[in-house]
């Protein structure tokens, strides 16, 4: 426990640390106030204590009964006119159209298809469910809703993971390169402890990277949730009629995820699955940072074997069955999970091959890299320290 | 009892110890040998630094390797580059390292204390360790060294970076520390070991040369090391091993393995005297 502390405190005493902790604040803060604000935004987030979020009757009656001041009065129009006679999108919706479109677009081989094929065949039974429960019917943002979940769940949570990643891997190389960097070594790893110091190393390293995400995490979100009110709408579903994703192939369709998510809880469930991905970096770093000793050597080799991994799918032609394979067990890797961190907890989009890919990939991105990162610190242990 | 058994180590291709035997008992091991000579490959192997190619390190009769945390609890060590924490202080830093060794923080704080004296620096305890001089620093690595009260103390190259004042304390430090422990010392430095080791370790061409007591290697050149005024008049083949200036004259202490009968006094070799003749394709 002394050792973890001591370790830690070598972390906590980084200015490199701080320096991009405080960067990141700034950045992160200039974001939200830049995209915050919006008065419709404002409004629907207080009118909605009044008339609640599901859309129904009762919803209709309070909001004619609404009282809107001149300054309002526009807003609450705009309200009425977004509310209007909405249908459930999800009613006779056919998303195994969707998922065509993307075997056509990418010529998937018939074993990839098939998988694809019966990916949206059982997302077909979750939107059919969700068309009888009337999940999408809530109000969420309005006509808003698409730019505030994009502001939220993509602009945001994509910064704050990336920010949370170069944190941790910095913090992880830092601390097992410390030793290198300051000619240490031998002294270190002839002591009772010795190489075993990579336990509390990688300890230390996961709480201090975790405790500054979620430092980033906490004054980033307390300042976005006091410029925007979500306390009336946290019960919208995701799935809500106004929310919708757009790509090339498969153009404006519903944003349509596994299970029923309110805004509340994929907020919570973003959150986990990004501290799960941080993690799986984390471990990542730990395989390089115990082969090449030198932190700064190790970070330059940690950022050109992620751009490789978003490079190399992009780059091979889909041409062999091979390719194909490349192509769709990339996505499983940290950094497209990253790339596709939008889209978790959905069907994906035209790599995506399996449901549930951002856990399934999580899974076995944290498994493998464990079973790596175990190699790592055995050979470790047995490396001439020259 | 600490036995190196037929112990090499290779690096890819080159060899830098080969079939290394050696037996160490409580007292001073003096490791002399060129630079390159493989001494801080073999104190590197007895720290666990670096594993043997063949052969195997015991402790007690038993593998180091297997002993693992237990074998490494009785040894400290001194490297040749002292790395430290630039930001810590002594304090600090031995604190950190107390940890490390395992030792509890209680315990610690006195022997931190009690050892900060022992180097003289209780003045310079708290100041951070960027501001300190080499010798500061190298008393600092001594310390912390000691904090385990090892039974097998390794010190590469200790007295690098010590003024001569502080040189005959270490020496003193070191006799004063050898009677209940192995003290084993490397150094290129004749005079460090000259009068504290018991026995002197030496390696030619990666392979032991010999491992036996200063005065027993010095008797390995007896009657073979002259001292001349007139060095140029010695036509019988000989190594140079020093020269003293005198006035205008030049003192040269050579050795030759041909009894030699011309101008020059016969004199008792000495433990640099066999160092010179040893390695006197390097000097």
């Amino acid at each position: 426990m002394n050792i973890y502390r001591l370790e830690l405190k070598k972390l906590y005493s980084s200015v490199t640390l701080w320096v991009l902790i405080i960067l990141f604040l700034v950045f992160n803060i200039f974001l939200v106030i830049s995209n915050s604000g919006d008065k419709y935004v404002d409004f629907i987030g207080e009118i909605s204590h009044e008339t609640g979020y599901v859309l129904n009757e009762d919803f209709y009656n309070k909001l004619s009964q609404v009282q809107a001041n001149d300054i309002e009065a526009d807003y609450l129009e705009q309200l009425q006119l977004d509310t209007y006679q909405v249908e459930d999108v999800f009613d006779e919706y056919n998303i195994n159209e969707v998922g065509e479109r993307y075997i056509e677009a990418t010529g998937a081989p018939e074993r990839f298809a098939k998988i694809m094929r019966n990916k949206y065949s059982d997302l077909q039974n979750v939107v059919n469910k969700k068309g009888e429960s009337n999940e999408a019917m809530t109000l969420y943002f309005a006509g808003a809703t698409y730019y505030m979940h994009q502001l939220l769940f993509k602009d945001l949570m994509g910064w704050l993971i990336v920010e949370g990643v170069l944190i941790s891997a910095l913090l992880i190389l830092l601390s097992l390169g410390y030793e290198n960097n300051n000619r240490t070594e031998g002294i270190v790893y002839s002591t009772k402890t010795g190489r075993n110091i990579l336990r509390s190393k990688f300890a230390a390293s996961i709480s201090a990277a975790l405790g500054g995400y979620l430092l980033l995490f906490t004054v980033t979100f307390l300042i976005y949730f006091s410029m925007n009110d979500y306390s009336g709408i946290w019960g919208s579903s995701v799935s809500s009629i106004f929310n919708y994703r757009n790509d090339i192939i498969a153009g404006v369709r519903p944003f349509v995820t596994w299970h029923s998510y309110s805004v509340f809880t994929y907020f919570l469930a973003t959150i986990a699955m990004s501290i799960g991905l941080i993690c799986s970096f984390i471990l990542v770093a730990f395989i390089i940072g115990t082969i090449i000793q030198n932190s700064y050597i190790s970070f330059f080799v940690f950022l050109i074997i992620n751009a490789l991994m978003i490079a190399i799918p992009l780059m091979i032609p889909n041409t062999t069955l091979f390719s194909y394979y490349i192509k769709y067990y990339s996505m499983l890797s940290p950094v497209w999970l990253w790339l596709k961190h939008s889209l978790w907890f959905t069907d994906g989009d035209t790599d995506t091959l399996w449901k549930y890919f951002e856990t399934m990939g999580l899974c076995v991105s944290i498994l493998a890299l464990t079973a790596f990162s175990i190699l790592a610190a055995a050979r470790f242990k047995r490396r001439d320290i020259i | 009892m600490l036995a190196v058994n037929n112990v090499t180590k290779k690096y890819n291709d080159f060899t830098a110890l080969e079939n290394i035997d050696l037996e160490f008992e409580n007292g001073v091991y003096g490791l002399l040998a060129p630079n390159g000579a493989g001494k801080t490959t073999l104190i590197k192997m007895l720290t666990t630094l670096l594993f043997p190619t063949k052969g195997e390190i015991l402790w007690e009769g038993t593998d180091i390797r297997a002993l693992d945390e237990k074998y490494r609890d009785i040894i400290g060590y001194l490297p040749q580059e002292f790395g430290y924490y630039k930001n810590y202080s002594p304090r600090q830093f031995l604190d950190y390292l107390a940890a490390l060794k395992g030792i509890d923080k209680h315990d610690s704080k006195e022997k931190i204390t009690e050892l900060m004296e022992l180097v003289a620096l209780e003045d310079v305890f708290d100041k951070k360790m960027r501001k300190f001089s080499g010798g500061m620093i190298q008393r600092v690595g001594i310390a912390q060294a000691l904090l385990n009260d090892p039974k097998i103390l390794i010190l590469d190259e200790p007295t690098a970076g010590l003024d001569p004042k502080e040189r005959v304390r270490f020496r003193n430090m070191i006799s004063g520390l050898s009677k209940d422990r192995i003290v084993i010392l490397s150094t290129h430095i004749v005079s460090d070991i000259e009068t504290i080791a018991n026995q002197v370790i030496m390696f030619k061409d990666h392979k032991l040369f010999c491992n036996d007591s200063p005065s027993h290697i010095c008797n390995t050149l007896e009657g073979k090391v002259y001292e001349t005024w007139d060095i140029e008049n010695v036509k019988t083949p000989h190594i140079l091993l020093t020269q003293r200036q005198e006035g205008d004259n030049t003192l040269v202490k050579f050795a030759t393995d041909i009894e030699y009968n011309g101008e020059a006094r016969r004199v008792t070799p000495t433990l640099e005297d066999v160092f010179l003749y040893v390695y006197n394709d390097g000097v």
